[in-house]
């Protein structure tokens, strides 16, 4: 394993780490990964799991470059104004282009929830890449008015039966302001009559046209984390439709939050993405 | 030169990556390059906290290196052997190990930014284990020790206290001897090494210290007397910030009064 620290993008601006398995290696891919800042956390990734992720995959002969957004982490803040929404979508763009001069020709992008967004945003305007591992997305459009309908799935369909979640709401430790916005949301009469049932119908054609190019999909989910509920309301019965086409795939591991904040969810996490991965990395058409 | 004088709008600030340090286990490091190289003023190393309070402060750690680098000085952050992105697994970290790091970035910035002297920044455990670095070192010559943990085996408390409460919001039995700090390994060998942890004077210096802390209970005051009969010159300032390097990610806030404590006088003195 290998790892040089470098600035890329266009501008030469952004801070990266590319992590190559060991140059003697005979597997090396031609397929590189790149992994995406969750939320506001830098490249290391909550608990340092984007740097055990990138050792790992290193192992199995798979490069990847974990690096920062302008104006997250270590990267300076951009100068130019572009909005951070497309410079989210612009700046791993232009990381491929550098990843494509260094001799990699196809991507796998992976990233942790704000990190989902921007994989699955950037897929669909570059074909270069061949597969998405979306790990606890809880938003692919940015889009607000599913929350409520989300949360109201969360707390009726998990949290009612659940000790733990009576126990947190008596002892102060719930966002008491969702969850009035999601009671709100279940009494609303227009609700009622059918509209919490829809899908999300541009996000599906979003993942037919994905998938239609031969991009792959991995949502990876954590059990106690809201992305189980989201896929639910917004691909509804669609899910298994992909799941069933063999170009979507979903895990939920038992027991893990948002962050992964247990080393052993951890390491189920990082076994688990490495492993699509790799598979994916040596069959995306070298 | 004072903040306002500089117009941020027109900066492109100038960050280096760099993998330094001895030997086959070089540490990722950020130099913070001043815009005008000629006009160096000098170097400075920050050391991090470490546990969870490592990524949460990651953003005021960079804020102040991106002002200090406005005001002319090379800066130099970086992660402990075991940590962010260096070299090393957690279950190898170890406390020696971390300050045989400070003194070894203490060594890169000073043929970095082509000085003699060196400005250290340590905060949480890193305050802690900077102290300890540089009183054997006359090429350090200011020091500011900011929210300093002051006892290892209370910040090993406070980290056990927030994994049973973490635990019990989500329905995990609770850890029956402490091996993680929410999701990060804490080997036996390295709790026993924070356990060992004080911050006090162990030799005469003649230093310039700034402690910058959000407390001011007679633990504080009992280190700021310490370090002042060590021959040091210490100046202590107390500030309204909150205890930003405890809350998470979107939450946190960037401590502005801290910074500019802290900025004001590293630029102040000679």
């Amino acid at each position: 394993m290998k790892e040089k620290a470098l600035l890329i993008g266009r501008r030469r601006a952004i801070v990266g780490v590319v992590t190559e398995p060991d140059p003697t290696s005979k597997n090396s891919t031609a397929t590189a990964v790149l992994l995406l800042n969750a939320g506001m956390i830098h490249h290391a990734g909550p608990g340092r799991i984007y740097v055990k992720l990138a050792r790992r995959l290193a192992q199995s002969g798979v490069s990847s470059v974990r690096f920062d957004l302008s104006g997250v982490g270590d990267s300076p803040v951009r100068s130019d104004h572009l909005p951070v929404v497309m410079a989210a979508i612009q700046e791993p763009r232009e990381v491929m282009d550098d990843l494509q001069k260094m001799g990699f020709k196809r991507f796998i992008l992976a990233g942790l929830c704000s990190g989902a967004y921007c994989a699955f945003r950037t897929a669909l305007e570059d074909e270069r890449v061949s597969g998405m591992a979306l790990i606890n997305t809880m938003s692919l459009k940015g889009e607000l008015e599913m929350a409520s309908r989300v949360w109201e799935q969360r707390y009726l369909k998990t949290s009612i039966y659940s000790r733990q979640a009576w126990k947190n709401l008596l002892t102060g430790k719930v966002q008491y302001t969702r969850l009035m916005k999601a009671i709100a949301s279940k009494l609303n009469p227009f609700n009622r009559m059918g509209s919490s049932k829809k899908m999300d119908e541009t996000l599906v054609e979003e993942i037919r046209l994905l998938t239609g190019r031969g991009q792959k999909i991995f949502f990876l989910c954590a059990e106690k984390d809201i992305s189980v509920q989201y896929l639910q309301v917004v691909l509804a019965g669609e899910l298994q439709g992909f799941i069933a086409s063999g170009m979507v795939e979903q895990e939920i591991l038992p027991g893990a939050n948002h962050l992964f904040t247990k080393h052993d969810h951890q390491e189920q996490m990082i076994n688990l993405a490495s492993s699509w991965i790799v598979q994916e990395a040596n069959s995306s058409g070298d | 030169m004072d903040e306002s004088s500089v117009n941020s709008s027109i900066i492109q600030d100038l960050v280096r990556p760099l993998y330094r340090g001895s030997g086959k286990s070089p540490l990722y490091s950020c130099l913070h390059v001043p815009v005008q190289a000629s006009k160096t003023r000098g170097g400075v190393v920050l050391c991090n906290p470490v546990g969870n309070e490592y990524y949460y402060s990651h953003q005021a750690l960079r804020q102040l290196a991106t002002r200090l680098a406005r005001h002319g000085y090379q800066v130099l952050r970086f992660d402990y052997f075991g940590t962010g992105d260096s070299i090393g697994e957690e279950v190898e970290a170890a406390v020696e190990r971390w300050m045989v790091d400070i003194s070894e970035m203490i060594d890169e910035v000073k043929q970095l930014a082509h000085c003699e002297h060196v400005t250290v920044v340590g905060l949480r455990m890193g305050a802690a284990l900077c102290w300890k670095v540089v009183q054997s070192r006359n090429d350090v010559k200011r020091v500011v020790l900011w929210e300093p943990v002051l006892d290892g085996k209370a910040q090993l408390e406070e980290w056990r206290c927030q994994q049973a409460a973490h635990d019990e919001a989500y329905g995990y039995p609770e850890l029956v001897k402490q091996t993680e700090t929410l999701g990060i390994s804490l080997p036996s060998s390295l709790i026993a090494e924070i356990e060992s942890v004080r911050l006090s004077a162990i030799r005469p210096c003649d230093k310039d210290v700034l402690l910058v802390a959000n407390s001011s209970d007679s633990a504080i005051h009992r280190v700021v007397n310490d370090i002042e009969k060590s021959g040091a010159q210490i100046v202590y300032k107390k500030t309204a910030d909150g205890k930003f390097w405890l809350e998470t990610d979107l939450e946190s806030l960037v401590p502005g009064s801290s910074l500019s404590l802290i900025v004001d006088w590293i630029a102040e003195l000679p």
